[in-house]
């Protein structure tokens, strides 16, 4: 379980959250939704301990962040792989740091995602990037996943591979998966529980499902209206 | 179950000991190239001009590292790896750590590959020489002076590294003049010490009134700047581990 408590950060004059107060419940994929900007790298990042809350909790596991690293694959939104490395050496690399790591399933999903080991990081195109960047979070069999707009700037056919990536590499009920993004429609489907945030301040968050029956509406629909209308946190 | 600390630390070395190649790669070829150069065009004597292209080499290899030095930690910026690095289950010892061992083995595979190549130059080119050395002066004395000279440097040389180290994170806390702050607490540490202190560095062998009292000097001197380098990598794991945010 991974919780905020009354978690604020300013970068200089820049609020990027605001007393925020989170819960990401153990087993489930939660989507972390809004605009750019809004303070969803903000949340991952203090969740991986490579930012500190100004004031506020932030536990993982009812530890520190710092403690927990071992615990928690990150893909970041940037390019944070070295260019020089093969897919291959980036594996390896890995590996030697998680325990977790699985080289049966990082041999699945390199096929799955047609990808090849010999393939130079900083040679290949975007899509593949934003692929290998998966590859190598999925292919470890840890507690949490956190992924920072794993979609971004990528086209339609290799969104979808992503999507159909995090399914068959999620296992139900034992990982915490976070997604942020601010394309929403793309992960409609596979997310538990959301959470909507604007300028450092939760609008809503609630139980994906429960919330589309309430409301009758997609999360899409939801989320233009949470944004339009201002805070609604339930 | 844990990942071996052992097998973290030789990937995190094998990966920075890239940065370190090229540079070991291209001192080797200058040395290689200018003494075969020297020998293909003089004779006898003139090819004493060896020592030339030595200490220039060798003061390459030694300056080098201290490049290799802010290229290694800056990089990880410049290309977003900084994200990798900081999500690592690592303490800033260990990520720190390897990155001087990198340095390190620069410095010492350059100057030693120079030094051995220029010696076989000068022992091939002067036969006699040896024999000669060794009729007139004492060479275990020679040796002993050669070896806490080169001690002598390399703790220099570490202490060059932890001034990089500690100027470039300290520099990282600040979003605006970041480059001009680095390089203001670099010069501080690299002259402060002598500057507020004279009884350090090289001031410390005027004291000294023979060639064994120079080279006790000399082993102080090594240790006062590596218990310096010490406190300076201390900091920088601070900041790094308690202070560093992206």
């Amino acid at each position: 379980m991974i919780e905020f408590r009354q978690v604020s950060k300013r970068f200089g004059s820049v609020v990027a959250l605001d007393g925020v107060d989170i819960h990401f419940p153990q087993g489930s994929i939660c989507g972390l939704f809004g605009p750019n900007g809004a303070g969803k790298s903000t949340i991952m990042k203090l969740i991986t301990g490579i930012n500190y809350p100004d004031q506020g909790e932030v536990m993982v596991r009812g530890a520190a962040p710092k403690a927990q690293r071992q615990l928690v694959a990150y893909l970041p939104e940037v390019d944070h792989l070295y260019p020089w490395w093969k897919l291959a050496q980036a594996a390896r690399f890995m590996s030697a740091f998680y325990p977790d790591w699985d080289e049966s399933r990082y041999k699945g999903l390199l096929s799955f995602l047609q990808l090849d080991e010999q393939m130079v990081i900083g040679k290949i195109s975007k899509g593949q990037r934003a692929k290998a960047k998966l590859l190598l979070v999925l292919s470890r069999r840890a507690p949490y996943l956190l992924l920072d707009e794993p979609f971004s700037g990528i086209d339609l056919l290799t969104r979808e591979e992503i999507a159909n990536a995090l399914i068959e590499g999620y296992r139900e009920g034992e990982q915490t998966m976070i997604i942020s993004t601010h394309e929403i429609d793309e992960v409609e489907s596979l997310v538990d529980r959301v959470v909507f945030i604007e300028q450092g301040r939760i609008q809503l968050q609630d139980d994906a499902e429960q919330l589309r029956l309430k409301r009758n509406q997609s999360l899409v629909e939801i989320m233009k209206e949470v944004f339009r209308n201002g805070s609604q946190q339930v | 179950m844990a990942a071996s600390k052992f097998k973290m630390f030789k990937s995190l070395y094998l990966k920075d000991l890239r940065e370190a190649r090229v540079e070991v790669l291209i001192v080797a070829i200058a040395t290689l190239v200018s003494i075969l150069w020297i020998f293909a065009k003089t004779e006898g004597d003139s090819r004493m001009i060896i020592m030339v292209p030595a200490v220039a080499l060798m003061g390459l290899a030694g300056f080098l590292p201290v490049i290799t030095s802010f290229r290694i930690l800056g990089r990880e910026w410049g290309q977003n790896t900084i994200y990798l690095m900081m999500s690592l289950p690592v303490s800033g010892t260990m990520m720190l750590g390897s990155k001087l061992l990198v340095l390190l083995s620069e410095y010492l595979a350059g100057t030693l590959l120079v030094g051995t190549i220029s010696s076989i130059a000068i022992i091939i080119s002067f036969p006699d020489l040896l024999p000669e050395l060794n009729r007139q002066a004492d060479l275990i004395l020679m040796t002993k002076i050669l070896i806490s000279l080169y001690a002598a440097s390399i703790a220099a040389i570490v202490y060059l590294f932890s001034c990089s180290f500690l100027s470039q994170l300290f520099g990282k806390l600040f979003s605006r003049a970041s480059g001009f702050i680095t390089l203001v607490v670099f010069l501080l540490l690299l002259f402060g010490p002598g500057k507020f202190s004279p009884e350090l560095g090289w001031n410390l062998h005027y004291q000294a009134t023979d060639i064994a009292s120079s080279i006790a000097f000399i082993w102080i001197y090594v240790g006062i700047t590596l218990v310096l380098a010490l406190l300076l990598l201390a900091a920088s794991v601070w900041i790094w581990e308690r202070k560093m945010e992206l």
